[in-house]
Order: structure tokens, then sequence, then C-alpha cells
């Protein structure tokens, strides 16, 4: 039986995988080297383009007469003008962007921002949705209304600030409505697109707040809505009546719906409510009172809050430390002393941590 | 990115300390548009570069939320040097909370705009600082 010549014909094979990968190497290191010299070329002609576009914008945005000053727009420098646009756009407030929106219009940026509402790349879609509300285009509120409605959280939340940009009164309510029933909302977009409406969501919501009556006796799913409501109203910085959010806190035994309630407490009634929960059995709860009554807290909360300190749970002891060294009118020798008379070794190591930590970031 | 354009006097100068490169030439545009001076630093180190090189100018537009070092700190260090310590500063920040506002007026701010702005605006704020530290009356007209 003829049995073939193993050793040559592994040879053959590692010698043929040696060239590969040398050549796969070679056109990786070529690829790279390529995408280098591009960024090379192009940078300057981009750097280049900023610069004229970026001084046009300004002086549009301060009211300068631009009539047969404009450059010309190649057609396939317009995404990257209307990048610049926006920039511009969402550092500016005043009449200043009403000039930009002109000028925008002027250019026919709304034929493109429609186009790349059907864009593959996410950004794109982004951008062209707020672009449209920048520009207040009536004839896109229904493609805008359609992405608040069926497109993805964050095309929701673009959205909603489009839709604010054109018609703040005419849209306020399905903008609340869609946010408000949207699940794992990324609420630090929601706080930053919507802020310079937050006046009118304000009115909007606090109509619409949920009842404070005991949730056990609400309709199912009250407790996730009223969750969402109280997330929301963070979001949205909402100065929430002290005693609408003290119902919460006394009709409800959800721990996430109290703690929501807990981080929107303001002014004294907040503080009562807050008090009538530092006991809690749940020591998230505890923890959220002593942070809480480190941001509203005054003197005569010092007490509850040094017996806070002496909690079992490691966290509820640290925010309390935290919120007793943020008590106006209570200096941290004060503050050393009461936490000395508990006698609790636990408490007074936590105290020299969040005074060490603190001079470490001031 | 430091950028430093001239500083002759008698024009008042203001240092911006910005580093989002786009907002600090808006900046500079609007400012320059008052007949004022800018000198550019991108970040709280520049800053601090520059306030120990003993420069002088006569306000100052501190960006509060900086990279490395805060606005915060910057300003305290701005508090701490002679020659620094009498300049107006304007605060600029996205942050628009009561607190973060105290603490910047706590720690010696002379006024507080927030992102995005309204050029006119800023540069009211911007002037009232200058003729209210005793600043070039020619700041005042512009």
């Amino acid at each position: 039986m003829h049995v073939p010549h193993a050793p040559e014909f592994s040879l053959s094979v590692v010698l043929w995988l040696a060239w590969t990968t040398l050549a796969l190497v070679l056109m990786t290191v070529l690829g790279l080297l390529l995408l280098r010299w591009w960024r090379w070329r192009s940078e300057p002609q981009k750097a280049a383009f900023r610069q004229r576009w970026s001084e046009v914008l300004m002086r549009c945005a301060l009211g300068e007469d631009l009539k047969g000053q404009l450059p010309h727009l190649k057609s396939k420098e317009r995404w990257a003008f209307m990048k610049l646009w926006l920039h511009c756009q969402l550092s500016l407030k005043g009449p200043g962007r009403d000039r930009l929106a002109a000028l925008a219009r002027l250019m026919e940026c709304q034929s493109m921002a429609m186009r790349k509402l059907g864009s593959r790349h996410a950004a794109e879609r982004l951008m062209a949705i707020l672009a449209l509300g920048f520009l207040k285009d009536e004839q896109a509120v229904p493609a805008l209304l359609e992405q608040l409605h069926q497109g993805e959280k964050q095309a929701a939340v673009h959205a909603a600030r489009a839709l604010l940009e054109i018609d703040a009164s005419a849209h306020v309510d399905q903008v609340v409505q869609r946010l408000l029933t949207l699940t794992d909302l990324d609420f630090s977009l929601v706080s930053v697109l919507l802020k310079p409406f937050r006046g009118v969501l304000a009115r909007t919501m606090m109509e619409g707040m949920p009842p404070s009556a005991p949730l056990q006796a609400c309709a199912p799913g009250a407790a996730a809505a009223a969750l969402q409501w109280l997330r929301l109203a963070r979001a949205l910085s909402l100065q929430v009546p002290g005693e609408r959010l003290g119902a919460f806190l006394a009709n409800s035994d959800d721990i996430d719906l109290l703690i929501a309630t807990t981080r929107l407490m303001q002014g004294e009634q907040g503080t009562q409510a807050l008090i009538a929960h530092a006991q809690h059995q749940d020591w998230r709860v505890r923890a959220q009172v002593a942070q809480a009554l480190g941001r509203i807290g005054r003197l005569d909360d010092a007490e509850l809050l040094a017996r806070l300190t002496t909690d079992a749970q490691w966290w509820v002891r640290y925010r309390a430390t935290q919120a007793l060294l943020s008590i106006p009118g209570l200096s941290v020798q004060k503050v050393q002393t009461r936490i000395e008379c508990t006698g609790d070794r636990y408490a007074i190591n936590m105290l020299h941590s969040v005074i060490s930590e603190r001079e470490a970031f001031a | 990115m430091n950028e430093i354009t001239g500083m002759s006097q008698p024009t008042p100068s203001i240092l911006v300390i910005e580093d989002d490169e786009f907002m600090a030439s808006l900046l500079q545009f609007v400012l320059e548009r008052q007949q004022l001076q800018v000198l550019r630093v991108a970040d709280g180190r520049a800053a601090m570069a520059l306030i120990d090189a003993g420069h002088r100018c006569d306000a100052v537009l501190l960006d509060w939320m900086l990279p490395q070092i805060s606005g915060l700190e910057v300003l305290t260090r701005m508090q701490q040097h002679p020659d620094w310590a009498s300049r107006p500063v304007l605060v600029l920040s996205a942050l628009d909370d009561g607190a973060e506002i105290a603490r910047a007026f706590q720690a010696g701010a002379s006024d507080y705009l927030t992102k995005p702005f309204n050029p006119e605006e800023l540069s009211a704020r911007l002037l009232r600082c200058l003729t209210t530290s005793g600043g070039n009356a020619r700041a005042a007209r512009a």
C-alpha cells in the first residue's frame, strides 16, 4: 500500500499559510497607510470648510446681512454643513436661532434632512430628526410623529425635542404621553434634550400627575406608571409640591417608588415626609432618606442623621455622614462631636473616611 | 487647542477658557464683534499655567465643566492669585441647578450664564462685569 509523503505535504501547507498570512498583514498595513494618507489629505480641506462655514453661521446668528456673500456649498458638503449648523443651533438661544433656521431653509436643507430620516446609520437619523425640528418645518410633523410613536427610544426623545421646537403647545400632550409609556427610557438624554422646554412640559406633567391614593386600590400597573412619572419628573427637574409627594410616601410600599419619590423631595414638607421613612425596613430607602436630607435638611435634622450614622448598613452610614457634613450651619467639629457622642466606632470611622474623601476632592 | 490672540492695551482683553472648540470660536467671534480682545485656552491646566505665568486680562469667561481641572478649581486658584482675584469672572455652564450656581458664586464668580447662550445677553453681562469692576470705559460704550 502506498503512503503519501506526510512531511513534504505538511511543509507545503505551512509555507502556503505563511505566505497567505504575510500577504494579509501587508494588505492590512497598506490599508492603514492609505487611510492615514486619505485623512492627512482631507483634514486641511475639512478644517477650511469648518472655518469658512462657521464664520458664515456665526455672522448669520448675530444678524449680519449675508445676501450675496454666501460661499458655494457643494452637494457633497451638505451633510457636513448640516452638522455644523446643528452644533450652532444647540450652542445658542434667542433670535439667532431663527436666523440660522432661515439660512438653512434658504439652502434647502429640509429635503436632505427628510432623506436622512431613512438612513441606515442611527446617528444620521437622529441628527436629521433634530434638524427638522430646528428648521421648524411643519411639513415634517407627520414624519416626526411617526418617529415619536414608532421609532426606537432615542429617536422618540429626539422627535419629542423636534416637535416641541416646531410647536410646543400643539405637541406637548403627545410628547408627555409617549415619554410616560416608554420603558427603559434614557432619562439623562431626556434631561439634556428637553431641558429648554421644561416649563411647558412641567405644566402638562403636573396636570397628569398620578393619584397618590394607596396604589393597591388603583388599577393594575398604577405603580409602574407612577414610577415612570416620578423618574421623568426628576429628569426634567420638576418642582413637585411636597404634600403631593408626601402622599406618595405615605401610601406606597413599593421600594422603587419610595426611592424615586424621595429623590424629588423639596422644602420643609418634604423633610417631614422623609423623616417618617428614616426607619424604613429597607436599607435602600433609609440611604435615600439620608441623602435627601443632606440636600434639603436643616439643623433640626442633624440628630436624626447622627442616629442614621450608626445604621447596620454601610451605605446608610455613608449617606448619613455625607448629609450631616452638608447641613448648613453645622461645622465639621460639631459633626465630629455629635458622632463621637454616639460611641459607635463604625460611625466614627465613616466620618474620617468621608472627611478624607471630601479633602481629596476639594 | 490652545490659541492665543493679541493682547495689546487699551482694548479690554477677555480670557476665554473653553474646551469645546466650536463653542470657543463662537465666543471669540461674539466678543470680537464687541471690540474686545480674546485670549483663548482650551483647558484648566493651560489656564492655571497662564495665571501662574502672570498674564493679565480684564475679565474671564470660564467654562464650568472643563477636562482634568474643573472650572471651580480654576476659579479658586484665580481668587488666591493677587493679580487675578479682582478680575470679574463670568461662568458659562450647561448646569443650571441652584446648588451649582451657588457654588460658583461662593467661589467668587461675578456672574453665571447657562449654555446654550444668547450672544446679546452674554455681551451685555460681560460688559457690565467690565464696567462694575472699574474696567475700561471704552468697553462699556462698545
